[in-house]
């Protein structure tokens, strides 16, 4: 375990600046932004969201039990306005996990790293784990701390104008069942795309130069037989429905149709559940995908035990 | 996992690698017992590294080999556990610090004293841990890594040119470390290189490569005994020849002979004679595989 651990803070050491700076300095950059909007701005709020529909602005005084109420779906919405942040994540995971074993060899690093007793396996492992899981769960980590500040700056700007005194609502933000949920939705999310981040991570550790390049010919090659030969898009769809989290969204669509309790409204409606992952997990294809996943993660522990440099 | 002075770390029987056609190390067999300091020489593309990267598991070859025991190719990440290696290039990761990477081994090796690696450092280097490592100079890489794997409680130790680049006092502190600070009678340490003066006076057995052949592995105090240089006076040339020497090199008014196992007594007469350097054995041996002129 420790050696894990190990394998995972230097993972996190070599792409700090993407991991977690860029989360860091886009949240900062909303913060400002939305900050700038309250203080300079007409410092109002206009959420129409299920039943909650609020408008306030300068002129407006709010009741604070009302506001009280719409709590959980303000705090919800400013959860929302760090997705720049989780989508840049994304983006992260796909190109750590295209040059993971690459560049380790075109820097010679892996000839320091082998000689550590760590596996091959364990290293891969690590750098899957690190790229798919640990850098989008610290943007996420990120997302919620935005969250905590824009409700904090909100409810300043409101007391010291005398619009309302809503810092009760603070108290009731629900930032853990926020992160749980975005943390929920993402795992679901990267268990969707593992078959694609584990071709990344394969063709890093197959590459001889250009990673980028290697990896898309034998799709781009692919695709077009199929066009060709079957007059059919199968694999491009497949692809895009996974990473645009069309696939996703079908499974959480039937997880949502199961019972009355899925016809809730607001920020209820957003809280993932139990049966989110039953129902991902009994999508057609889910299983496939994974199992594509872990051919492609044996491809690069095996590549990787055989080359040095 | 095997050990004890009698127990070979190092067993090879017909090992060889192949890339294609190209035959990068050509079968050999040889052992390397615990407490040795050996050289494998030989200049570039000998296979040197290659060899190296056999016994460190890095690549798969043909034969047999075992490593404390173990198959290196197929048990790497165990073998590491009582292995050291530093390569030719600098390798440690340049987007570390000192302190991480002195961490990263400290969580990944049972067998690294990080508290001793940091007084090492502190004792015989300007490095600190706030360093970054893309900012050290080459030497100080190289004292870095040395710290390192001194710290490690390792069985053997391999090193691959470790020196190259290096200015000459560094080179020297460098092999002074190695002798003064790692090694003892378990121990033992493999050294690439082609700077065969700096090494000899602390070799125990040299192995020399050429073309990916072996063509001469001895223990060095057989060198001394077996291998003896003669300077013929110009009327010997003739005796010195029947005499069977095992490289011949025309200076100016007098001929160099090198004998293999030939009787000093036999030797003196026919002019001045002197135990032939590891460099001598080299230039000899290296002719003998290019096949250039002056071999005999």
């Amino acid at each position: 375990m420790r050696k894990m651990m190990g394998l995972i803070r230097a993972e996190l050491l070599q792409h700090r600046a993407s991991m977690i700076i860029t989360p860091l300095v886009i949240a900062g950059l909303i913060a400002a932004f939305a900050l700038a909007q309250l203080i300079f701005g007409t410092a109002g709020l206009n959420i129409n969201f299920g039943d909650i529909d609020i408008a306030i602005d300068n002129d407006t005084i709010v009741d604070p039990q009302s506001f009280q109420k719409a709590g959980k779906t303000i705090a919800a919405s400013f959860g929302f306005i760090g997705l720049p942040i989780y989508f840049v994540a994304n983006l992260v995971a796909f190109f750590v996990m295209l040059y993971a074993l690459y560049e380790e060899r075109t820097e010679r690093t892996i000839l320091f790293f082998k000689s550590m007793p760590v596996s091959d396996t364990q290293v891969v492992l690590a750098k899957y784990l690190t790229a798919s899981f640990i850098g989008p769960l610290i943007a996420i980590v990120v997302m919620i701390l935005l969250t905590l500040v824009l409700s904090v700056a909100t409810a300043t700007v409101f007391s010291v104008r005398g619009i309302a005194n809503i810092w009760g609502f603070l108290g009731d933000l629900p930032l853990l069942r926020l992160f749980i949920s975005f943390a929920g939705y993402y795992s679901l999310y990267a268990l969707w795309v593992a078959p694609i981040f584990a071709y990344l991570l394969m063709m890093s550790a197959l590459a001889p130069r250009s990673p980028f390049l290697l990896a898309l010919l034998p799709v781009a090659i692919i695709v077009l037989a199929e066009a060709i030969l079957l007059g059919s898009g199968w694999l491009l769809n497949e692809i895009g429905a996974r990473v645009i989290a069309e696939r996703l969204g079908d499974a959480i669509r039937a997880s949502r149709s199961l019972s009355e309790a899925g016809a809730q409204s607001g920020f209820d409606a957003f809280f993932i559940r139990f049966s989110d992952f039953v129902m991902t997990a009994s999508a057609p294809g889910f299983w496939l995908g994974l199992l594509c996943a872990a051919g492609f993660v044996a491809v690069a522990i095996w590549s990787r035990s055989r080359k040095t440099l | 996992m095997t050990g004890g002075e009698n127990t070979p770390i190092v067993q090879a029987e017909g090992l060889a690698k192949s890339y294609g056609k190209f035959e990068a190390l050509r079968p050999c067999s040889f052992s390397i017992p615990a407490g040795q300091v050996v050289g494998v020489i030989g200049s570039n593309g000998a296979g040197k590294t290659t060899l190296l990267n056999a016994l460190l598991g890095l690549h798969s070859c043909d034969g047999s080999l075992s490593v404390l025991g173990l198959d290196p190719y197929k048990h790497r990440a165990k073998l590491m556990e009582d292995v050291s290696f530093i390569s030719d290039v600098a390798t440690l990761p340049k987007w570390m610090r000192v302190r991480d990477v002195l961490r990263y081994v400290d969580d990944v090796h049972a067998k690294f004293d990080r508290k001793a690696a940091l007084s090492r450092l502190a004792e015989t280097t300007n490095i600190t841990p706030g360093m970054r490592i893309k900012n050290l100079s080459k030497g100080m890489t190289v004292q870095l890594h040395l710290s390192i794997v001194l710290a490690i409680d390792a069985r053997l130790l391999v090193l691959d040119e470790p020196t190259l680049g290096l200015d000459v006092v560094h080179r020297r502190s460098f092999y002074d470390a190695l002798i003064g600070e790692f090694f003892d009678n378990d121990r033992t340490i493999i050294v690439t290189t082609h700077q065969i003066d700096e090494i000899d006076q602390i070799l125990s057995h040299a192995i020399f490569l050429s073309k990916g052949e072996i063509v001469l592995n001895t223990a060095m105090e057989d060198v001394a005994g077996r291998f003896l240089l003669l300077e013929a006076l110009p009327e010997m040339d003739g005796a010195a020849m029947a005499l069977s020497p095992i490289s011949k090199r025309t200076g100016i008014g007098r001929s160099t002979y090198l004998f293999d196992g030939v009787d000093r007594a036999q030797l003196v007469a026919l002019g001045d004679v002197r135990r032939a350097s590891l460099t001598d054995l080299f230039i000899a041996k290296m002719r003998d595989g290019d096949g250039a002129g002056g071999n005999v």
